[in-house]
């Protein structure tokens, strides 16, 4: 029974981190190499284990590792060899995600830090306040999360990325961080509700009309990000579209501006010849050689008939 | 539409479920409502993925009727377009070999006062209906004559100062492009300015490994553009986000301004080889 109550609450606490995930996976700048994207996958996955490594090792001494692993990052992508622009953005993307996966677990480990520093006072939930339970729960949750997280965000960028190619062109680092910072903070606020929702007794039992409009204003915001995340993968979908129609249609132009340039080119060579004759013919004039400047015009007017 | 509300629907009877049962102490029915959110879950993300492909292929396929259709109509427009062009430089051929013809009835009857009247007219003829030359560049020169036509169809009054390297290694596509998509631009904002005398200026010039492009034309005072975004819904801001890419893929920037009545774009790219090396992955 535990373990459905455990994993409804890792349910409650990842699914809009996934959804949310999924949507700023496809922002990922996937004009590169979509092979390249595999690899940017690990990379990122391979920071977020070592951070989570590093939290569940640190736990209760050092909260913090999370953001201090994440500038890392960069140099990770750096030694795969990307370029400059793109070490920033995905940098910014990975940051964002560790701040995810922080948004996560923290809410948990507060009320465990909180009753280490003040062991009179009852402050884990009733499902946490047995310690072996402490001790399970948030390492479980931690792979669990892990895991999942993992397999959802190779998937994106190795299969959603062959369907969203080309999304992430005008996609800033600082918006990447913004948005992402803003879903953190109401991550985080809605994890640190569900913790306390989902352990039995629940506290919303004591709580229950204040419990109550907290859980659904945040669950209101949660339903507006997910149906909002359609709204922006259609924009950034028919931008793509429109972008590559119209670099086809510029090709299209390019080829009748280039048939275009031939045909000036062609009239220039034709008028700078043109105003050569005239020259000679007016000299063959001003000298009165008649006959020279006659079979010359005939010359040129069998030439210029032939070139029509 | 359709896509979004159901998933509102299957979130938000997700979050019923899991706040149903924050008040069951049953353990059976608990039990129940837990694989119920497990299995609404599974359901969810199944959905929100296959919502997610049935909207881009939705959209691809009317983005790709709405191109062949864009597309023809954009053939058919170069098609004039070329036809003028040919046209012209025919008109020209034409008129030198009817101006022969008098040239030589003239010379005939010993009208040599009249045949040099007639070749130095015929001279001033061929250099008034000569193409203009804006550019060094054949192609640059060919776009700003194809883009001023169309301003003056629209009644725009322009200018151009175009001085570029003799060795641009843009490529052709990338030249058609830049100045295409930076015309474009400038002829809708003035089209939409209802402004009396609207304009068009603009400047090319070079310095050390850097061109630098600087349009100014008349806008719509009351329609700020501040936003680099572009409006996916309309073509509004796709020249500017592809000129952005043309910048950024040269070791450039794109820069603009709203200045009130007028909008200024400003683009710097470099066009030695060197440029190469700043090349995305």
């Amino acid at each position: 029974m535990r373990i459905f109550s455990y994993t409804m609450s890792f349910i409650i606490m990842s699914q809009n981190i996934i959804l949310i995930s999924n949507a700023l996976n496809s922002l990922l700048p996937t004009r590169y190499k979509i092979r390249a994207h595999f690899f940017i996958a690990i990379a990122g996955q391979l920071s977020v284990f070592l951070g989570f490594y590093l939290l569940d090792y640190y736990t209760k001494s050092n909260l913090m590792i999370t953001p201090f692993v994440a500038p890392l990052i960069p140099f990770i992508f750096a030694f795969f060899g990307f370029k400059e622009s793109v070490t920033v953005r995905l940098a910014a993307y990975t940051l964002v995600l560790n701040g995810f996966m922080f948004a996560d677990i923290v809410p948990l480990v507060i009320f465990m830090c909180l009753s280490s520093i003040f062991p009179d006072v009852t402050w884990l939930p009733s499902g946490l306040d047995n310690p072996l339970r402490a001790e399970t729960i948030v390492p479980a949750k931690i792979i669990i999360t892990t895991v999942i997280t993992s397999c959802l965000n190779i998937i994106p960028f190795s299969f959603l990325t062959k369907l969203l190619k080309h999304r992430f062109i005008t996609y800033r680092p600082a918006g990447t961080l913004k948005i992402g910072i803003a879903l953190i903070m109401c991550l985080f606020t809605y994890n640190l509700f569900g913790d306390f929702v989902s352990f039995r007794p629940s506290p919303l039992r004591r709580y229950m009309l204040p419990g109550s409009l907290v859980f659904w204003t945040l669950s209101i915001f949660c339903l507006y990000v997910l149906v909002r995340s359609f709204r922006v993968l259609e924009c950034s979908e028919l931008l793509r579209l429109k972008k590559i129609n119209k670099i086809k249609n510029d090709q299209l132009l390019s080829q009748c501006t280039r048939s275009i340039e031939t045909e000036f080119l062609a009239s220039r060579k034709w008028n700078h010849d043109i105003n050569n004759h005239l020259s000679a013919i007016t000299r063959l004039i001003e000298c009165g050689d008649k006959e020279t400047a006659l079979h010359y015009i005939d010359l040129l007017l069998e030439k210029g008939i032939e070139n029509q | 539409m359709r896509y979004p509300v159901i998933i509102f629907f299957e979130v938000l009877l997700f979050h019923f479920l899991i706040w149903i049962s924050a008040f069951i102490d049953n353990e059976d029915q608990l039990m129940m409502i837990s694989r119920f959110i497990i299995f609404l879950y599974v359901v969810l993300l199944f959905s929100y993925y296959v919502f997610i492909r049935r909207l881009f292929r939705q959209l691809q396929e009317r983005e790709s009727q709405l191109h062949f259709k864009e597309q023809a109509k954009l053939q058919v427009q170069q098609k004039q377009e070329l036809m003028k062009v040919n046209k012209e430089a025919r008109a020209v051929k034409n008129l030198s070999i009817s101006q022969l013809g008098l040239l030589r009835k003239q010379l005939e009857c010993d009208q040599f006062a009249d045949a040099l009247e007639t070749v130095n007219e015929h001279r001033q003829d061929i250099k008034n209906a000569s193409f203009p030359i804006y550019s060094s560049n054949s192609l640059v020169n060919a776009i700003l004559y194809i883009k001023e036509r169309l301003a003056h169809d629209h009644h725009i009054r322009v200018n151009y100062q175009v001085v570029l390297p003799e060795n641009l290694t843009l490529s052709p596509s990338t030249i058609s492009s830049l100045y295409c998509n930076l015309l474009d631009n400038a002829i809708n904002g003035c089209s939409a300015s209802a402004a009396s005398d609207p304009y068009i200026i603009l400047r090319t010039y070079f310095r050390a490994d850097f061109i630098y492009i600087t349009m100014q034309n008349s806008k719509n005072p009351y329609v700020h553009y501040t936003n680099a975004k572009a409006d996916p819904y309309s073509m509004h801001g796709i020249g500017l986000t592809i000129l952005d890419e043309i910048a950024n893929d040269n070791g450039g920037i794109l820069e603009y301004e709203d200045k009130g009545d007028t909008f200024v774009t400003s683009i710097l790219i470099q066009y030695e080889s060197t440029a190469e090396k700043y090349k995305g992955v």
